[in-house]
């Protein structure tokens, strides 16, 4: 597995430092608005997607693309939030340069989903940078890589699903 | 209890007295007479011979705290040996140390927790246990959404997870800073670690039981049978206060993976839970994920008035 060692972003320095104050002044209380910093690293999984950059396949903006071959995104269903709240171009940039965009329109790799799903999900965000949401790649003694959201969610269909468990106890009853 | 533990530990006390002890004098005498037996029947292949003296030795040998490192190495190299001469393959029975400045502790996330059951799987398959009886260290409890009451909830749930109106919590030993099974052992077969795991001592135990009766939350199995792992599906990668193979009458139950968790990997219940309900790590490194969800979430144990001080901790998003 190979790692994308984020560092610790010049944005949560920022933040650190401001949060720190001047002596005898108590730290200003975290808000949704601040910048959680992500975990020393990050799993890396964009070099591994078949399907992205969206330039590997497409040469002309989604605009101008004619609906016809749908193929190869016929296992794509927005599952994530009503239609009225998400559209592919909520996340997905448009015209196609093979990136993520924040709401604001920045825009934000695939191994940044961190950043990206933070936008709506901040106590998420804010649980995964500290540890108690999602998993880590490495053991308790290395230093922390973390599995980006997408490395768990689907991101168009997040949930996870009803399944049987992976073995049956039963049999496990006594002792 | 320090004092009685020192007294009965600098007592020179052999496998013989111990068991003389509990009063097993008569049981104990056959297993060791039936090894004897082979060691010097001449009809005997060289292998069953090496392995009923190999087991003759193990029989008689020191309670592990007790050994000196060349006992130690001895009885490790032993099961390996022991393990080659009666099933042919090869294993590696590690007797790695506690890390300095290391106390390991265990959050388990309710609201993550979907009863998918991949921990016990793993566990089962890590921890070499029994796989005709079905033992397993790890319970999940279904409880019924606003009801937490472990004796209407399910621990044997066998369809599709997670049920509506439901919630899973999982148990399994809480390696207690403060553990009533310790004090009760009658042998001293188990104790704590430095590093805060519990264990037992599989080779000293004399399956009298008085530890599971002693332990509030039902963490500790008993081998009713000599237990069974088929070699194809034995994870050779053991420890002796760990996953290698126990023998019948004897208790066992988790031990944070000690094989894994002293070599600097989370236990496999932690790598194999797909929600990521389960953190594990150093209590006494600030820095460690555990100490970010005891500081910033609202967690609990179970039935911590008894004053077991249990280092696993549940809390909820
Ligand atoms: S949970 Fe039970 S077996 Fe584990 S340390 Fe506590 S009392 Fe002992
Ligand atoms: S059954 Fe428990 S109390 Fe009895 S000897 Fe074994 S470890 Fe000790």
């Amino acid at each position: 597995m190979r790692f994308a060692l984020a560092g610790a972003s010049v944005v949560s320095i920022f933040v650190l430092a401001a949060c720190g104050g001047s002596p005898g002044r108590p730290p200003r209380p975290m808000s949704a608005l601040d910048i959680v910093p992500a975990p020393p690293g990050v799993v890396e999984r964009a070099a591994f997607m078949e399907k992205a950059p969206c330039t590997r396949c497409h040469t002309v903006p989604l605009a101008a693309m004619s609906p016809v071959h749908p193929a190869a995104h016929w296992g794509v269903a927005q599952r994530h939030a009503p239609n009225e709240t998400m559209q592919c171009q909520t996340c997905h940039a448009d015209p196609v340069r093979g990136e993520l965009r924040m709401l604001g329109g920045a825009p934000v790799g695939f191994d940044e989903s961190h950043r990206l799903c933070g936008q709506c999900h901040a106590r998420q965000q804010k649980d995964w940078a500290g540890g108690a949401h999602g998993k880590r790649a490495t053991g308790w003694a290395s230093a922390r890589v973390a599995i980006g959201c997408t490395g768990c969610h689907n991101p168009h269909s997040p949930g996870f699903g009803r399944r049987l468990p992976a073995m049956t106890r039963k049999e496990a009853a006594g002792e | 209890m320090k004092n009685g533990l020192v007294q009965i530990l600098s007592q020179p006390m052999d496998r013989r007295t111990a068991i003389t002890v509990a009063g097993c004098a008569v049981a104990g005498a056959a297993t060791a007479a039936a090894s004897v037996a082979n060691a010097i029947n001449p009809f005997a292949s060289p292998e069953s011979r090496e392995a009923s003296r190999l087991e003759w030795q193990r029989y008689f040998q020191e309670n592990y705290r007790l050994m000196s490192e060349e006992e130690k190495t001895e009885a490790l190299l032993r099961l390996e040996r022991l393990h080659q001469l009666k099933h042919g393959g090869r294993i590696s029975v590690s007797g790695a140390e506690p890390i300095e400045k290391v106390l390991f502790g265990y959050a388990f996330n309710v609201s993550k927790c979907r009863g998918y059951l991949e921990c016990v799987s793993a566990c089962i398959r890590e921890n070499n246990q029994d796989r005709a009886s079905g033992m397993a260290y790890i319970r999940i409890h279904e409880h019924r959404n606003g009801e937490f009451d472990f004796s209407k909830a399910s621990d044997t749930f066998d369809h599709p997870v997670p049920a509506e109106g439901h919630f899973y919590l999982g148990t399994q030993c809480f390696h207690c800073q403060n553990p009533p099974c310790v004090d009760v052992c009658p042998v001293k077969a188990t104790w704590m670690e430095p590093d805060g795991i519990v264990v037992v001592d599989y080779d000293w135990c004399i399956g009298c039981r008085y530890c599971m009766a002693a332990c509030p939350y039902d963490a500790r199995r008993f081998n009713w049978q000599a237990p069974e792992v088929p070699e194809a599906d034995l994870n050779p990668n053991q420890h002796y206060l760990g996953n290698r193979m126990r023998q019948k009458g004897v208790v066992e139950k988790c031990t944070f993976c000690i094989q894994r968790s002293r070599d600097g990997r989370n236990p496999a219940c932690v790598e194999a839970c797909p929600t990521g309900a389960r953190i594990f790590g150093n209590l006494l490194d600030p820095q460690s994920e555990i100490r970010w969800v005891l500081a910033n979430k609202k967690v609990f144990r179970l039935k911590e008035d008894l004053g077991t001080d249990p280092k696993f901790w549940y809390f909820m998003d």
